[in-house]
């Protein structure tokens, strides 16, 4: 046939994309170097080294949470070849419904892309130890599967889980923010393993290593020198006495309410306990996704930290407050008798007392904690003739209790705290349509009505007493491994009352331990130390009347603020008194004196939590 | 004996070293390509793949012998029964061939067991059988229009048949049997007008596709096709098998890693097939990869040559119909593998694992071997069926 014009147009086509197959393959082998660098990332593997976090001890330098090592399972889907799931889930310790969800879900992840089948991605998480020997015998059985150490952590102490908090694994939103994390990492949830988490994560590590195609480790990339190591996380002191702690939680066991102690002259938290509490040791690893709805779904809400988070009417605790703004407002004198004849009467108003000596002056209306005085004092700030009116009265009562920090948050290193809440004239003018005066909210001069504080709050009210006049921000931090701490805890916060009229306010405060019949907190006396306290009954309209106690110790160069407020256990006097005292004796003696044991052994044994329980099941039953 | 021997083997001996040298290329690439898959799946026999394509390579050779001496009368005779036997194996293969990577385009012979394509036998048979037509329409200084209505006729049931599951192997056929006839002298204002119809086709299914369900393999193809057109560098798991095959190729070089150097055996798909070519790349450099394309070049050459010489139509059709395809066939591959084509599953003729692929590309091999041997003999001797030949096909067709 020969050949025609077509035929030779058809072989050069052909011959032109012979050369530019050639062109192109000349450009890849010879020229373009891109193609050549990335070949790399086939047979190496990134593996992350987390770093440990940091360790936390308590003041006297005891270990408080260490770190323990857990494994996670790797899976590199690609490399997973048909194996015996039986034994497997064995291994593991999962049934094979188990097997099958995690394998559910790694086809899941490849098919939104989420992981590579060609890259190791997580498939179990957190096997013990233990288990983690075992399997490591039996792994060469189950290609496309290794382990990878990660640290969670070891609370060695059963107490202070609201001060520590959790550490738990990232969410979305944490990533998000923070472009450190990566999904899979861990990092603190609430507590001081929050506040510090920068401080205490420390700062991962990589290894590069070459691996073959069956997965077996080559030695690391270029001699390791790409390697980084992780760095191990800061060790924290926190100021907690853990020992005290765990004294407080003992005490406060079967009991709902919080305890606060501070060091007064630094503001450091010696112990916090609310109650009730739990192990923090629940919260780790696979126990956590058990334990944590079984904490969340108690009706005691055991995660509350009721220390910061719970706000309470002060109740009588409050009149010190009173006593010294009445005192620095110059509208009380401290020598002045003032005869109570058992209530409080102005027009349309009575405000019982207790039974006491009268008459009484400043100290020993602080010692038998006289309603009718402290109307009277409450009175006189609100309707002083310097100020226009009772609205302004009111404002400068509020400036006052501002500058102990009531009514705002106190800006502590702890995780979460409330304000708690004091009323201004513009909510009364809202509830009283803009007719009210002094008598209309008189309550508030014994403690009772609308002013809500918080356990911590309170506890820094008696802190600054104790100083007589200035307080320092509460903090848990008392040291951290090489960095200074925040200057905020540094700085002395003073109040609005001159510090010579905190002398008769802390004479009161002893005599209420120290003094005669009537006293309401004698129970408080502790051999050889000289307490100040003041007792407090919190009205509560939903049941029993809460228990409350603010007190510090010793009177001269005090070592210990505390706040107790004790749920539905009536007055202050019965409960917080004697639980605020054995706490101060704990912390200054380290043990108690042996006449005071029966009132260790009947806090001990009250359980409130249970009397409430029953009072409650027969109101059901009627 | 060895006298029958060198009888047997004639015909162009340029092809035959193109033959050779593929065959060793493939056992080389072979063997180096499935070692992780025979470590994997034959308990560590690292050869298995390589003695399995040796027996199809040694098979082939000799089904190429005995077909190369079939007289080329013998091949048109029978081209239509082949035609229609293949469209029927198709027909089968659709309806309840075996499912295998989603697609079922192989067909298990009951009985044996053995599965293999029947679109590389119906690739070879409308190959013939487009030959034959237009040889019996060719006529000194006349368009061979008449050809045209009969080859477009039986392209488009065979195209029809196979594209739902195999696009490329359709897109072949298609395009070969267009240039066939476009050297056939078929006018080149039928050959546009049916050309705009079938991009019309192909548009319409491909919308259609999208939104109905009845092509299972549409989404493949848009997936590939997609991924192809995205020039982003993001390794997405559907274009990291083209990423990974220009990684071979690139850190090849120019003098390549070595045989059984590969290290991109490891993460390319199928490397042993549809990727080979990037395996022969990265062992043998820029040297080993330029010679398998100009062994493809020189036996399109050498195809040309037999045209050119041969004075009887339907083998010289014939050969450059089945040297079209098989050099298409390869482009198609290696341009996959070096990432100017959209990832398509054409093994590289001769080169790639695969028993169906090799047997067949040997059939179509000795049908060129026999179309050369027919001219080589003509050029030593002008004695047999010297007259050449349009009447004598008319004669036969009755
Ligand atoms: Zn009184």
């Amino acid at each position: 046939m020969g050949s025609n014009n077509r035929t030779i147009l058809i072989v050069i086509a052909i011959i032109l994309v012979g050369l530019i197959f050639i062109g192109k393959l000349f450009m890849l082998q010879v020229v373009d170097p891109s193609y050549k660098f990335s070949a790399e990332s086939n047979t190496q593997r990134k593996l992350t080294e987390f770093a440990a976090r940091g360790l936390i001890y308590d003041r006297n330098k005891n270990l408080v949470v260490a770190n323990q090592a857990t494994y996670d399972i790797m899976i590199v889907p690609r490399e997973v070849t048909p194996f015996d799931s039986t034994k497997f889930c064995n291994l593991l310790g999962i049934d094979k419904k188990h097997l099958d969800r995690l394998f559910a879900n790694v086809e899941y992840n490849i098919q939104r892309r989420r992981i590579s089948t060609f890259q190791p991605s997580l498939f179990f998480k957190q096997l013990s130890a233990e288990k983690h020997t075992i399997l490591q015998e039996h792994l060469y059985k189950f290609p496309g599967f290794f382990t990878r150490r990660r640290t969670v952590r070891k609370y060695e102490y059963p107490n202070a889980a609201h001060i520590l908090g959790y550490v738990t694994e990232v969410n979305d939103a944490m990533i998000e923010r923070d472009s450190y994390y990566r999904a899979g990492d861990y990092a603190g949830i609430s507590g001081i393993e929050n506040t510090y988490e920068k401080e205490l994560r420390g700062e991962k590590g990589a290894r590069y290593i070459l691996v073959d195609v069956h997965g077996r480790e080559k030695g690391s990339l270029r001699g390791g020198r790409m390697d980084s190591a992780a760095i191990a996380g800061k060790d924290l002191t926190i100021s907690i006495d853990i020992d005290l702690q765990a004294y407080g939680e003992k005490i406060m066991q079967n009991k709902t309410g919080a305890i606060v102690a501070l060091e007064p002259s630094s503001g450091e938290i010696l112990s916090m306990v609310s109650s009730p509490t739990y192990d923090p040791s629940l919260l780790i690893g696979r126990n956590r996704s058990e334990n944590f709805p079984v904490l969340a779904h108690d009706t005691l809400s055991p995660l509350l930290n009721r220390a910061t988070m719970s706000s309470y009417p002060p109740g009588s605790t409050f009149k010190v407050l009173m006593a010294l703004m009445a005192l620095e407002e110059d509208v009380l004198d401290p020598s002045q008798r003032y005869s109570c004849i058992g209530a409080y009467y102005a027009p349309g108003v009575r405000v019982s007392c207790r039974p006491h000596y009268n008459p009484v002056n400043l100290v020993s209306s602080i010692a038998n904690s006289c309603n009718s005085h402290f109307c009277e004092i409450f009175r006189n700030v609100i309707d002083n003739p310097k100020y226009a009116s009772p609205s302004e009265g009111l404002s400068k009562w509020r400036e006052y209790l501002l500058s102990y920090g009531l009514g705002e948050r106190p800006g502590s290193d702890l995780f979460n705290e409330t304000s708690g809440f004091l009323p201004n004239s513009y909510y009364y003018d809202r509830i009283y349509n803009n007719v009210w005066g002094s008598l209309t909210v008189l309550s508030l001069g014994i403690g009772q009505g609308e002013v809500l504080t918080t356990p911590l709050q309170m506890a820094n009210v008696a802190a600054t007493i104790a100083n007589r006049g200035y307080y320092y921000t509460p903090r848990i931090i008392k040291d951290i491994e090489g960095v200074t701490i925040p200057d905020k805890f540094n700085i002395r916060h003073y109040s609005n009352v001159d510090s010579a009229h905190y002398e008769p306010v802390i004479e009161g405060m002893e005599q209420s331990i120290l003094g005669d019949f009537g006293s309401t907190a004698r129970i408080a006396q502790i051999p050889g130390i000289s307490v100040c306290g003041k007792t407090g009954t919190s009205q509560n309209p939903h049941g029993e009347n809460h228990s409350v106690f603010i007190a510090f110790a010793p009177k001269e160069d005090p070592e210990i603020a505390i706040a107790v407020f004790v749920e539905n256990a009536g007055s202050g006097s019965s409960v917080a008194a004697p639980i605020a005292s054995l706490i101060i004796e704990q912390y200054l003696n380290s043990e108690i004196h042996y006449t005071r044991r029966w009132v260790e052994e009947r806090m001990l044994n009250l359980n409130i939590n249970e009397k409430i329980a029953e009072s409650e099941n027969r109101v059901e039953q009627e | 004996m060895k006298e029958l021997l060198n009888r047997m083997v004639k015909g162009d001996a340029y092809i035959w070293l193109v033959i050779v040298v593929l065959a060793v290329a493939s056992l080389l690439s072979v063997y180096s390509a499935t070692g992780f898959l025979a470590y994997q799946r034959q308990g560590g026999n690292t050869s298995h793949y390589m003695f399995w394509q040796m027996l199809s390579l040694g098979l082939g050779v000799a089904i190429m012998i005995v077909v190369s001496n079939i007289s080329s009368r013998y091949i048109a005779r029978f081209s239509v029964l082949f035609l229609y036997l293949s469209v029927l194996l198709l027909a089968i293969t659709l309806f309840s061939g075996v499912n295998l990577n989603t697609a079922t385009r192989w067909l298990t012979i009951p009985g044996i067991g053995i599965t293999f394509q029947p679109s590389e036998i119906a690739k070879l048979a409308i190959i013939v059988y487009v030959a034959r037509v237009l040889a019996q329409n060719q006529q000194e200084g006349v368009a061979a229009d008449a050809a045209f209505k009969p080859i477009v006729f039986h392209v488009a049931i065979v195209a029809l048949l196979i594209f739902s599951e195999n696009l490329s192997t359709a897109f072949l056929v298609v395009m070969v049997s267009a240039v066939m006839m476009f050297i056939g002298r078929v006018s080149l204002k039928l050959l546009f007008g049916s050309g705009v119809v079938v991009a019309i086709f192909l548009g319409l299914t491909l919308t259609l596709a999208s939104h109905v369900d009845f092509l299972p393999r549409a989404q493949t193809w848009a997936n590939r096709v997609e991924v192809f057109l995205s020039s982003e560098e993001q390794s997405t798991a559907a274009s990291y098998q083209s990423d990974q095959s220009k990684i071979a190729i690139a850190t090849g070089g120019i003098l390549g890693k070595g045989p059984g150097n590969s290290v991109q055996r490891n993460f390319i798909p199928h490397p042993y097939s549809d990727f080979i070519y990037a395996i022969i790349a990265e062992e043998y450099g820029f040297g080993g990869a330029f010679l398998i394309l100009f062994c493809y070049l020189i036996l399109l050459g050498r195809v040309s040559v037999i045209v050119r010489k041969s004075d009887r139509t339907f083998p010289a059709f014939l050969a450059y119909g089945l040297g079209l395809m098989l050099v298409s066939q390869a482009f198609l591959n290696m341009g996959v593998a070096i990432g100017v084509f959209p990832v398509t599953g054409q093994p590289l003729p001769l080169v790639s694992l695969g028993t169906t692929s090799v047997l067949f590309t040997c059939v179509a091999f000795g049908m060129i071997l026999g179309a050369g041997r027919a001219t080589l003999k003509e050029e030593v001797s002008e004695d047999v069926e010297s007259s050449g030949n349009e009447e004598y096909y008319e004669s036969e067709e009755k």
